[in-house]
């Protein structure tokens, strides 16, 4: 499984992009982000999950989830709904780390 | 042309009548303009004419409006009528909202090093929008300036929700808390005053002109605390934010040189573009909001550079009048809002000033053809 992972907007405009190879995470990181997924029911997600965008400068997650040939595409806006804060926390401290790991990329 | 066919069946002296009743104003200033530059000389001449006199006599209704509404607001400061009111809430690094409050009006410092920081910066503010455009508050209904400030936890971000402003304490890596910058807390509290008037959506280039008038009273609520010429303030919005010696750069954005507030191998790259020529077509950020602002905030700093003195009493007057120009749609775009600015310069100071000029020169400079 790999994940395509944005997060965009926020007052600084600076992107933060990965791209997470589940497969390739440390158990205890696997096993995480996999609890995480379960609890925010991803496979059952629209494709824009969240509410309506009001206000200015929040931040707008987009994930591209690969899987066994299925790919599904969700849009999250803020303020993130209860059940999807664990999943997108867990995967802007991913984004960070492989950020910090690969400058420049 | 059919349309000069039909004008020159306008008699002159029917033209001449019209000047001297009020109803003249109904005659519409584009068949006029048309006139003026395609009639015959006399019908030109004329049309020049009755075009100076319903600019002036606008110009005398404006000032007049003007003067009412600061005689008012003179009176109403006097009476204590108009007063500053904050409220500063403590999220305790909670995703929640709103939090609990800490600092009221007139409440001293706390020793909470960002909750004083948001208290003083909204009041600065508040002081510029009041002091020199004469509006009270967010609304210009006197609105409390409420502010979160340690929102959830490692977020890296300051948003206005609507209502409020709420700041993040950074990421303990590449950001400081959010407060640190005082023209990040007005940008945000900007957000609230175009969400009051034009309504401007957030997204695609009504998104990005959003930005960027946040970005141009963001820095003139700096340059207003520190007394600083256009010459003399460093235009930078964000400045402080980067934990020292973690970014190579000074600031999130530049609106003297956009592009080239930081460029470092963890963050990527500054890049606003400066001119039309170099706008980017994108979906992220709500359509690239973030950055080709980087436009229109050149063009104010070119304007208020060309125009010379404190940014806030010229070239920021003409883009407050023009923000609250009805003619602003929640959609337009930055060439609707830099007719707008030519108008509003026109207005205060005239047809033929330098401050048009300058305006409508800044705007061309950058691509946007006025």
């Amino acid at each position: 499984m790999t994940i395509t992972f944005e997060r965009s907007g926020g007052v600084a405009g600076i992107t933060l992009r990965a791209i997470i190879d589940v497969d390739a995470l440390a158990t205890a990181e696997k096993d995480e982000l996999m609890r995480a997924m379960e609890k925010a029911n991803v496979s059952q997600l629209p494709r824009r999950a969240g509410p309506p965008p009001v206000g200015a400068d929040r931040f707008v997650y987009v994930l591209e989830i690969s899987d066994a040939g299925r790919v599904q595409h969700i849009e999250i806006g803020e303020p993130l709904p209860e059940g999807l804060r664990d999943l997108v926390n867990h995967l802007v401290r991913l984004a960070r780390a492989q950020r910090r790991a690969q400058p420049g990329k | 042309m059919a349309l000069s066919r039909g004008l020159s069946d306008i008699s002159l002296s029917k033209l001449a009548g019209m000047a001297r009743l009020p109803i003249c104003c109904v005659l519409p200033p584009r068949l006029l303009q048309f006139l003026a530059l395609r009639g015959t000389d006399p019908q030109r001449k004329r049309a020049i004419f009755l075009l100076d006199l319903m600019q002036s006599m606008r110009l005398t209704r404006a000032a007049r409006a003007r003067r009412r509404v600061r005689r008012l607001r003179r009176i109403s400061a006097a009476l204590g009528m108009v007063t500053k009111n904050r409220t500063i809430y403590d999220a305790k690094n909670e995703f929640r909202l709103p939090g609990e409050i800490v600092i009221r009006e007139g409440d001293g410092p706390t020793g909470d090093r960002e909750a004083d920081e948001a208290y003083d910066f909204l009041g600065a503010t508040w002081d510029l929008y009041h002091e020199q455009y004469g509006r009270n508050s967010l609304d210009d209904r006197g609105m409390t300036l409420r502010a979160t400030v340690h929102f959830g936890a490692e977020y890296d971000n300051a948003f206005w929700d609507g209502s409020r402003m709420v700041f993040g304490d950074g990421d303990n890596e590449l950001f400081e808390p959010f407060t640190r910058s005082i023209d990040v807390v007005a940008h945000e509290l900007t957000h609230g005053v175009i969400e009051h008037d034009a309504g401007l959506i957030y997204f695609g280039q009504a998104g990005a002109l959003n930005e960027s008038i946040a970005d141009v009273f963001g820095s003139l609520v700096k340059q207003y605390r520190n007394n600083e010429t256009a010459a003399a303030a460093d235009w930078l919005i964000g400045e402080g934010l980067f934990v020292p010696g973690a970014v190579n750069g000074v600031a999130l954005r530049s609106l003297k040189d956009p592009g080239s507030a930081y460029n470092d191998p963890v963050l990527g790259d500054d890049d606003q573009p400066s001119h039309m020529s170099d706008y980017k077509r994108t979906l992220s950020d709500n359509g690239g909001v973030h950055t080709n602002s980087g436009i229109p905030n050149h063009a104010f700093y070119l304007a208020a550079t060309a125009i010379g003195g404190y940014a806030w009493e010229r070239a920021g007057l003409i883009w407050y009048e023009a923000l609250r120009d009805r003619a602003l749609r929640p959609t337009s775009g930055f060439l609707r809002f830099a007719r707008l600015t030519v108008l509003a310069a026109a207005r205060l100071y005239g047809p033929a000033s330098m401050e048009r000029d300058a305006v409508r020169s800044a705007w061309n400079d950058v691509g946007i053809a006025v």
